[in-house]
């Protein structure tokens, strides 16, 4: 019973990366993007790596989704909330493979929690997966993109992406099987602080300046482009 | 044939609730199949145990019910305050108990069987999800607060992020609710929302971090725990009280109730709803009045510590006390611009958190021997 959960998890975190990129709303996208998030900080947690999933939660969802969602507000689309259309773009092809896709990712999954060796399929993947979508995307922008035949090419990209997922996701849980599922990981916050500061201390100051400096940086344009357009008035 | 389709309405009504009915009890079966047997054979073996019970801890003590009453009591109390600061009367009677202490009861009744109205350009599933991802995102947070060492019902090593996490997720919502009205009113007070959120949020990270840095640990239990003998407020005055306008700004209490200016924007994110869905986001702002009245007594006033009464009773007098501080601000304080409150933020807030924060560094050697 222990697959049924990570699953369930890939589908949800799979649908959401897709629908993410496929929806024709820019705030209904945004919305997939979130869950797309929440769905990976479910992986980590997980994998029992409770202070990456928090933090995952934390910038990436209360910050960065709701950023990209005010952006879209704010400058983005002028379409009124009842206009937003289906999504009619993916039809009967891309759903059919997107579930074929799901299906194998749940059979590499499932032979990593059933310790079945799939290095074979593993390796077959690794090498054929990126072909499809380098494939998929000459022809995409090689390709005119109109009629029926672009969305045919784009589920193909999407079927690329999907095997690679499930690829690499199948092959972390089987690695993650080995040493997180197994036992309890001791958990401490400041042994976390002393390894960080005592191995990598002064990177951490170097990157920590630059990151404060990246923000006064940024208040600073924007300071200055205000001030400039007083003086222009 | 009026009377016939009427009639077959309510049968799929009555049949809808039945299966909804159905569902609902099939799942807490299943869900609540062991739990319940276990309260059910301590009732005839040992009732003391029921008091300790992770069911009991959800359902009745700091979880559902005890959030409810409060929620409750806060919601009568503040307009009863307001009114008694303003020389009015404010509630007056409703049912058998004096002073219309059933008046938020009466409320929700009214709200229960009101219409739900959806504006027709409104973006249908975005609007009627908001209000309950607004409650649910009001109400995670009570699980993580300590009411005692026994009585928290998530334990969790880094709950105070856990907390800041559900918390950054509500003008997220609140924002999707003013977009999906399609309302410029409910737009405008989304955004509000947003750039509130931008303005409190990181000085109320800086400030908790004094507490993070005093109990070195991120778990609401161990702050508590570090507090047995001086609360927090003694030795980070400062950030308790930056804290504490943080936590009006985030629960958009009376200074700071700019993302629902009732006389600029009528009623700011929530102009265009009615009924139960109106209802829930008041119960959701005032479940997490509760929870932060209790994250603010765990971070600076020592949590469950104090002489001669159990633990937990110091905690809901705690709570009690920073609850009725919140929400005592109507009566006081005008509202100021949201332009205000950014500049306030940024160039007051994060510089006096941080000062504090180094002074809780200079004084470290001292402080190690105070806790130990």
């Amino acid at each position: 019973m222990d697959y049924i959960i990570p699953l369930v998890l890939l589908t949800y975190t799979s649908i959401m990366a897709l629908l993410s990129l496929e929806s024709r709303s820019l705030v209904y996208g945004a919305i997939s993007l979130a869950g797309f998030f929440i769905g990976l900080s479910l992986f980590f947690f997980l994998l029992n790596l409770p202070y990456l999933g928090v933090f995952q939660l934390l910038v990436y969802v209360g910050a960065i989704s709701v950023l990209i969602l005010f952006a879209v507000m704010v400058i983005g689309e002028h379409q009124k909330a009842g206009e937003v259309r289906r999504f009619r773009a993916f039809g009967l092809v891309g759903g059919l493979l997107l579930a074929l896709a799901m299906a194998f990712a749940g059979i590499i999954l499932l032979m990593s929690f059933l310790d079945v060796s799939f290095a074979p399929l593993y390796s077959v993947l690794v090498y054929v997966a990126p072909v499809v979508v380098l494939i998929t995307f000459v022809v995409l922008f090689v390709g005119e993109p109109k009629g029926r035949s672009h969305y045919r090419y784009r589920a193909f990209g999407v079927l690329g992406a999907a095997l690679i997922f499930g690829s690499f996701t199948g092959v972390f849980s089987y690695l993650g099987g080995l040493n997180a599922f197994s036992g309890e990981v001791p958990f401490d916050v400041g042994r976390l602080a002393d390894f960080v500061m005592n191995n990598y201390g002064f990177l951490m100051v170097v990157l920590g300046l630059l990151l404060a400096s990246a923000a006064y940086g940024a208040v600073a344009l924007a300071k200055k482009e205000k001030e400039e357009e007083e003086e222009e008035r | 044939m009026a009377s016939s389709t009427r009639r077959d309405f309510f049968k799929a009504l009555l049949a809808g609730v039945a299966i909804a009915l159905l569902i609902g009890v099939a799942l807490d079966v299943v869900l609540l199949y062991r739990p319940l047997l276990d309260v059910l054979s301590y009732l005839f073996t040992n009732p003391s145990l029921i008091l300790i019970h992770p069911l009991f801890m959800v359902l009745i003590f700091p979880g559902l019910g005890f959030v409810g009453i409060v929620a409750v009591l806060a919601i009568w109390g503040e307009r009863k305050f307001a009114a008694k600061v303003q020389n009015r009367v404010g509630p007056l009677y409703a049912g058998a108990l004096p002073g219309g202490i059933l008046q938020p009861i009466a409320d929700l009744l009214k709200l229960l069987f009101k219409e739900i109205i959806i504006p027709k350009d409104s973006d249908r599933l975005v609007f009627v999800m908001a209000p309950v991802a607004a409650f649910l995102m009001g109400a995670a947070p009570v699980a993580l607060v300590p009411y005692s060492p026994s009585y928290v019902i998530f334990d969790f090593p880094l709950s105070l992020l856990l907390f800041f996490v559900f918390t950054g997720f509500f003008p997220m919502v609140l924002l999707l609710a003013g977009w999906s009205s399609n309302n410029k009113f409910s737009f405008i007070g989304g955004l509000r929302a947003l750039y509130q959120q931008a303005s409190y949020e990181i000085p109320m990270f800086l400030s908790a971090l004094s507490a993070v840095m005093l109990a070195k640990s991120f778990s609401l239990m161990d702050i508590a725990k570090a507090q047995t003998g001086v609360w927090f407020i003694v030795l980070a005055p400062i950030s308790a009280v930056v804290f504490f306008t943080a936590v009006l700004a985030e629960l958009e209490k009376f200074p700071f109730e700019i993302p629902e200016a009732e006389s600029e924007i009528v009623a700011g994110w929530m102009t265009e709803y009615s009924g139960m869905t109106y209802g829930l986001y008041w119960f959701g702002i005032y479940v997490k009045l509760v929870a932060f009245s209790g994250l603010f007594a765990v971070l600076f006033l020592g949590g469950w510590n104090g002489p001669l009464i159990p633990a937990p009773w110091w905690m809901i007098i705690k709570v009690g006390v920073v609850a009725t501080l919140i929400i005592s601000t109507r009566a006081f304080f005008p509202r100021i611009r949201i332009d205000q409150l950014i500049s306030a933020g940024w160039t007051k807030l994060i510089p006096l958190a941080l000062f504090n924060i180094l002074i809780l560094v200079a004084l470290q050697p001292w402080l190690v021997r105070l806790l130990s």
